[in-house]
């Protein structure tokens, strides 16, 4: 792998800050918690003891999950940029995240009996992002432009929010509340013992994403190049999309829609590296998207005695306008 | 022509001067019906009806006031349920043809003329239309929404239809909700048994106050639940806080100041209440939904016998609570001190199994 002196260094800095952060997240928030609770809570944990259970059941969750968003969703957006040649498109062009909405809010906000049984809310929006990422799956293998890919994708996602706003006409205050702090997201849910499964899925579309690295190189060349140089473009967009709805639904599922994160961080991590080879993308933006999020949400926690902000509020209103900036620097 | 013309608006503009006047005069010393507890609303007695004044919660002014004509009041339509409870208690359904949901009405006769089709459905507030609202025939509107407008409320007065606000969720008393029934029996023109049930209702609560009061320790309490990632609990100056105090109870937030809900993080509510001895209103029947949407709350030391939730009928404490508090509060006492032997039942709590 070529790699340049400016981007180790940067890969290196990224590597040592990471951790760090990540160390600074756990001892953010309301109530002060010391490193001998954290150890504690780990190797001697007492149910009685309320520092324990927030370190073991709040806190550490809670980094975890931030870290896997952030990194995740950076992942499917850079992805999703490469595979339709389109640094705005994101983890969302795909209806993913359209298609858990639409399924918590049928959860929430109608009395249908299968949404309303014991699935409960992150059952039903793994359900809805992956049903969502069968049927894209499954245009993905009509379709031939990568550009109609990327309009179905959208149409999905107006159709969607049209079912869910005639859920929300329907519903009332208390529904509505549920369903507003959902889409608003939240990586407070997230229980310990689920980590397991949702680390699983991330370590899988890591790997996944790793291994395509070769023909995401080729692809940046164009889809005719790629083919040029042996790659199998059905098969490559297949995978790359099965890596996105896997992570997409696992984060939405889990912590509710999380905007601008897939979008805004792989061309970050475009501009500081200038490069195209994947590898050193992937690897950056796992790092810089989990940076991005632990950051935010330590944000969140030191403002949270004064006002509560909602993670997906506080990427919108970071994201915004660094995609603006983007658009315009790019016009330029 | 122009004669003509003229003197038609001469006698439009005498006519519309002579009523005003006319009203002006009847209000000049109206007679105040005695309000106890209710700090958000007044009442006065008029020729033929009454004039209630709505108050703003912070400045108590008056913010805005009705004319309430009794015998003018055929069809009402009520969205919200503390009304159809209090229609129900003065025996007045007959009065009704709207209610906003048959799914959450909890009286039978309200029902039953949902079944017979004299009462419709006209959902929530945002989603009426005004010719739906004119085709009802109704000429009066009760909603509970937090806006003090309610949506095409000048249109609909321009089809003699008035839109009045039910506040009673504003009082910080639970004898302040209970007192609202007295707007209801201006409306309904059945004051005279509005103040008696309300003076029984008083005496029922203050007698149940006496009892609660008179144990000395009582069990932590702590109330609400998650939505989204704030637990919202009620204050200590709230109603529902005073009703635990009322009975009792120790609740944990007791000496926080305000009326509304206090809004804390998971991580908060469990520093404080991994021994609190009781979670009351979760808001669900049962804790594998409770869990489902708040599943740090199994740490709570509440959460393994005793939770408890109106959930002996949530329809009937959405009716009904705000008019009897004197029975939300013999629940209470009855879950805080299950020693004593006068109350031997629940009317709207139940255990969350």
């Amino acid at each position: 792998m070529n790699i340049s002196k400016r981007q180790n260094a940067l890969l290196l800095a990224l590597l040592i800050s990471l951790p760090i952060i990540a160390v600074v997240h756990l001892f953010v928030g309301l109530i002060d918690i010391s490193i001998g609770d954290y150890f504690d809570s780990v190797f001697s944990f007492d149910i009685k003891n309320p520092d324990h259970i927030i370190c073991r059941e709040l806190r550490i969750p809670r980094m975890t999950m931030a870290i896997i968003a952030g990194a995740g969703l950076s992942i499917a957006g850079l992805l999703m940029q490469t595979l339709f040649n389109n640094p705005l498109a994101g983890p969302y062009v795909l209806g993913i995240n359209s298609g858990a909405s639409l399924f918590v809010a049928l959860t929430i906000m109608t009395g249908i009996p299968f949404f309303t049984s014991d699935l409960g809310i992150v059952t039903n929006s793994l359900i809805g992002a992956f049903l969502f990422g069968l049927i894209i799956l499954f245009f993905s293998t009509v379709v031939r432009l990568q550009i109609s890919l990327l309009l179905i994708g959208l149409m999905l996602g107006s159709f969607t929010s049209a079912l869910v706003s005639l859920a929300q006409t329907a519903s009332n205050a208390q529904e509505l509340k549920i369903f507003t702090m959902w889409a608003l997201g939240s990586l407070q849910k997230v229980e310990l013992n689920q980590l397991p499964i949702i680390l699983a899925c991330f370590a899988a579309s890591l790997l996944g994403a790793f291994l395509v690295v070769k023909p995401l190189n080729a692809l940046v060349l164009g889809d005719r190049e790629a083919k040029l140089l042996g790659t199998n473009i059905k098969r490559v967009r297949l995978v790359i999309i099965l890596i996105t709805a896997i992570i997409t639904g696992v984060v939405t599922a889990f912590c509710g829609p999380i905007a601008f994160v897939g979008l805004a961080v792989p061309n970050l991590v475009r501009i500081l590296f200038k490069t195209q080879n994947h590898t050193i993308l992937i690897i950056a933006s796992v790092l810089i998207g989990a940076m991005f999020i632990l950051l935010c949400d330590i944000a969140i926690q030191i403002i949270e005695p004064h006002f509560i902000m909602p993670i997906n509020a506080l990427t919108s209103i970071i994201g915004a306008p660094f995609v603006i900036f983007l658009v315009l620097h790019r016009l330029k | 022509m122009k004669i003509l013309f003229l003197t038609l608006i001469a006698i439009v503009v005498v006519s519309c001067s002579a009523k005003e006047d006319k009203k002006r005069a009847v209000f000049n010393d109206p007679e105040k019906i005695e309000i106890k507890y209710a700090e958000n609303f007044k009442l006065k007695k008029i020729k033929d009806g009454y004039l209630l004044e709505l108050l703003e919660p912070g400045t108590k002014k008056i913010s805005q006031t009705y004319e309430i004509y009794p015998a003018e009041n055929k069809n009402i339509i009520s969205l919200t349920a503390t009304l159809n409870g209090m229609l129900a208690i003065l025996n007045s359904q007959d009065l009704l043809v709207g209610v906003s949901d048959y799914d959450h009405v909890y009286d039978k006769k309200i029902r039953s003329k949902f079944k017979s089709k004299r009462i419709k459905e006209y959902g929530g507030t945002a989603q009426n239309s005004v010719e739906k609202l004119v085709a009802s025939k109704a000429n009066i509107i009760f909603y509970d929404i937090v806006d003090e407008q309610f949506p095409n409320q000048e249109k609909l007065k321009k089809f003699g239809i008035q839109v009045m606000p039910i506040y009673d969720w504003r009082e910080n008393n639970p004898l302040a909700k209970a007192e609202w029934i007295k707007v209801v029996g201006a409306i309904t023109g059945k004051m005279k048994e509005a103040n008696e049930f309300f003076d029984k209702v008083e005496k029922n609560y203050n007698d149940l106050k006496k009892l609660g009061r008179s144990y000395s320790t009582g069990p932590t309490v702590l109330c609400g639940n998650l939505i989204g990632d704030t637990w919202y609990t009620p204050s200590g100056g709230n109603y529902f806080a005073k009703l635990i105090k009322d009975s009792g109870g120790n609740y944990r937030y007791k000496n926080t100041s305000g009326t509304i809900s206090l809004t804390l993080s998971i991580g908060q509510i469990l520093k404080d209440n991994l021994k609190t001895d009781i979670w009351l209103n979760p808001g669900y029947r049962d804790k594998s939904t409770i869990l489902k949407t708040n599943p740090h709350s199994k740490f709570l030391g509440a959460f393994r016998n005793n939770i408890y939730c109106y959930s002996n009928g949530m329809k009937k404490f959405w009716e009904q609570s705000a008019s009897r508090p004197d029975l939300v509060l013999s629940d209470m006492i009855h879950l805080f001190h299950p020693e004593e032997r006068s109350i031997n039942h629940l009317n709207f709590y139940s255990q969350i199994k």
